[in-house]
């Protein structure tokens, strides 16, 4: 038996303060209150290493926590397809692609398209929106394209979906490379104003979180989270899993097309190749790292791989500078792919379901409480994710 | 007539080197259940093995191609031996995301321990020629394409259908498990899958290598999506639907470079994949494909 140190008793403190008056009053087996908890839990984390990253660290800091928070709307949004469904995406950063453009051409002042852009047709050129307008044409134009896509796509078996969506990304990034009268082709987009900081990053972090965690928790994503678990007996119950799927997938695009309108804000200048490969690898690997069928996993995922890709960045900038005259360390390229792919490869092989892929935020921190006040047996509480099967066999059923 | 003729031999030697890299992913697919994205890689490798030969020993064709080839059948088989062991037997994602971390770190690698600029690949002038064959423009290594690709599809299929372990091979294809319960040898069966795999991506890197001049880390990238693309058209783990999905995209593409008007001919990939989702819309199991699809 350990014997519970100073921190231990505090924690506990607070938590019987705290917690256990909260927890007590909630009826975790509504699943709104469970949406609303999960979310709370969720969004104060984030909020906490907002409010870190403002007060304590400078600018170059609080650029990463940007990219951080547009990283967590685009994994949270992967998520909402891929952790219910259970079949990867490859392809929605064409998503962000899409919205990113549509955007920026909504927004960038008139005087800058006609010298960027001088085949743009006249409507185009001259219109001038707000984000807030601009966000939702964006959107509309991502619907519009994920269901073109979304539609045949959710009519392949499981196994050929990811190529399918690479093959999607693939057509995205032709035809944005191609569309130079609209886009500049592979040339940089410039003159986006900067309308992304921490405070609309955080707000639509918090509309990604609720969102996702909604519809996990709704019928249709339970339906969905059964036909992840065993196709055929989600069939024989009468699940529609092409259209769950297709669902799923429009809901899923348009949260990550937030992800895009963010990002484009963000950079101000972009070409086609920053909505490609090397930005769908990092993506795929946060929301597979923490954990795709939760959404505390692709939260905690997208945290974990953006400190570790900062990290990866600096070392690869300072290496060279470290040596003497004679001897320099050799330069190293692609830091940040190399961890990536030995960040994957550890958990594929020892935790195949991501480091936060078993329970929700609110589920741990219930379990931590019944296990400590010892009410309900740990055996007892291990079967908190048997009775989610059960609710979702029983909600299958109906 | 010889408009057609023309274009049958363009669409047969580009097809060709598809089908033989859709075949090396259903080979795969089939047995393990695992579409690797790396495939593109071990074609980037034998891109690197050709180069390599010519800088070094400026040695003649025959020897360049089997380097390639060689290089790729032993990279494969390796690849499977250290990576995708571990993983052998679980679902379709981890396979696929291990294959996908994979092919990251050999990009990577190949960036700094190569370059990450193209390296040229001089081959023997002779060999970028063009013959007229009745009436027809045929370039060497268009003709060496439609050749090669004939070829490794023969020996792949009497390989496949006369001898004891390509009997096993198509076995378990089939049903893995039931084959094992038959007394087949997973491991065997695994290797050679790869093996097979490596050996087509190894003839696929020669040609696509002859004809472009030069080899970069990312080379192997856009075939391969075609070729999973080519594959899941087929259908996805039918042998004769890959090869078929490989010769279909050949023949989209190269219709689409002669009839496309001038403006839209940037967009010549686009319209080729958008045209296969169409084909998928109609067959979602793929050409050949069971409609019954293994999870």
């Amino acid at each position: 038996m350990r014997v519970p140190s100073s921190a231990d008793r505090a924690v506990e403190a607070l938590a019987r303060r705290v917690l256990d008056p909260v927890v007590e009053r909630l009826d975790f087996d509504r699943p709104l209150v469970r949406v609303l908890a999960g979310s709370a839990a969720l969004v104060g984390a984030v909020l906490l290493v907002v409010v870190v990253a403002a007060l304590f660290f400078g600018p170059a800091e609080q650029q990463v926590t940007l990219n951080f928070l547009v990283s967590l709307i685009a994994v949270v949004g992967f998520g909402i397809y891929s952790g219910n469904s259970g079949i990867l995406t490859f392809g929605h950063v064409a998503f962000m692609g899409i919205a990113a453009y549509a955007s920026a051409l909504l927004t960038v002042s008139p005087a800058i398209k006609a010298a960027a852009l001088p085949n743009l047709a006249p409507a185009l050129r001259s219109i001038e929106l707000p984000l807030g307008l601009a966000i939702v044409c964006a959107l509309a134009v991502v619907a519009i394209a994920a269901f073109a896509f979304g539609f045949p796509i959710s009519r392949l078996s499981a196994a050929a979906t990811p190529i399918a969506t690479l093959a999607m990304l693939l057509i995205t990034y032709v035809v944005l490379v191609g569309a130079a009268d609209v886009t500049r082709g592979s040339q940089t987009f410039y003159g986006v104003p900067r309308l992304t900081d921490m405070t609309t990053a955080f707000v639509f972090s918090v509309v990604a979180i609720v969102v996702a965690r909604w519809f996990r928790e709704s019928v249709p994503g339970l339906r969905l989270r059964a036909s992840r678990e065993d196709e055929m007996a989600a069939r024989s119950m009468g699940v529609d899993i092409p259209n769950l799927r297709v669902a799923s997938w429009m809901l899923s695009a348009l949260v990550v097309g937030l992800a895009g309108v963010m990002m484009g804000h963000l950079l101000t200048a972009f070409s086609p190749k920053q909505f490609y490969l090397t930005l769908q690898f990092a993506l795929v690997a946060m929301l597979v790292v923490g954990g795709p069928t939760t959404v505390t996993g692709a939260v905690g995922g997208t945290f974990l791989v953006s400190l570790l890709l900062e990290m990866a960045r600096r070392v690869e900038g300072l290496l060279p500078t470290i040596g003497t005259d004679a001897f320099h360390l050799p330069e190293i390229f692609g830091l940040q792919e190399f961890t990536l792919g030995i960040v994957i490869i550890a958990v594929m092989y020892r935790r195949r379901e991501g480091l936060l892929g078993r329970l929700e935020i609110d589920e741990l921190i219930l379990r931590w409480r019944r296990h400590r006040r010892g009410t309900v047996s740990p055996a007892a509480s291990d079967g908190l994710a048997a009775r989610d099967m059960a609710a979702a066999r029983e909600e299958v059923a109906r | 007539m010889e408009l057609f003729a023309q274009q049958l031999v363009n669409a047969i030697s580009l097809g060709g080197v598809y089908a033989l890299l859709a075949l090396g992913l259903a080979i795969v697919f089939s047995i393990m259940g695992l579409v690797n994205f790396a495939h593109g890689d071990i074609m980037t490798v034998g891109g690197y093995a050709m180069w390599f030969v010519v800088i070094t020993w400026g040695m003649p064709l025959p020897m360049i191609a089997a380097a390639a080839i060689l290089v790729g059948l032993v990279v494969a088989v390796a690849m499977e031996r250290i990576a995708f062991r571990p993983v052998r037997g679980s679902d379709g994602t981890t396979m696929l995301l291990t294959s996908f971390a994979v092919s990251g770190i050999l990009q990577v690698t190949f960036q700094n321990a190569i370059s990450p600029r193209p390296r040229g690949v001089q081959l023997d002038p002779a060999f970028s020629q063009v013959i007229r064959v009745a009436g027809v423009d045929v370039g060497i290594i268009q003709l060496t394409a439609i050749v090669m690709v004939l070829v490794s599809l023969a020996l792949i299929m009497l390989f496949l259908r006369r001898t004891t372990l390509g009997i096993s091979m198509r076995a378990a294809a089939q049903d893995f498990s039931v084959a094992r319960l038959m007394g087949i040898r997973a491991d065997a069966v695994v290797a050679t899958a790869f093996a097979i795999s490596g050996l087509l991506a190894g003839v696929a890197a020669f040609l696509w290598v002859a004809q472009r001049g030069s080899v970069d880390p990312g080379m192997g990238l856009t075939p391969v999506i075609k070729a999973f693309i080519a594959a899941v058209m087929g259908g996805l783990g039918s042998l004769p639907g890959a090869v078929l999905g490989g010769f279909v995209l050949g023949v989209v593409e190269i219709e689409l470079q002669a009839w496309l008007p001038q403006a839209m001919l940037p967009f010549k990939d686009a319209v080729a994949l958008v045209i296969i989702l169409g084909i998928l819309l109609w067959r979602p199991q793929g050409l050949l494909g069971r409609s019954t699809d293994r999870a």
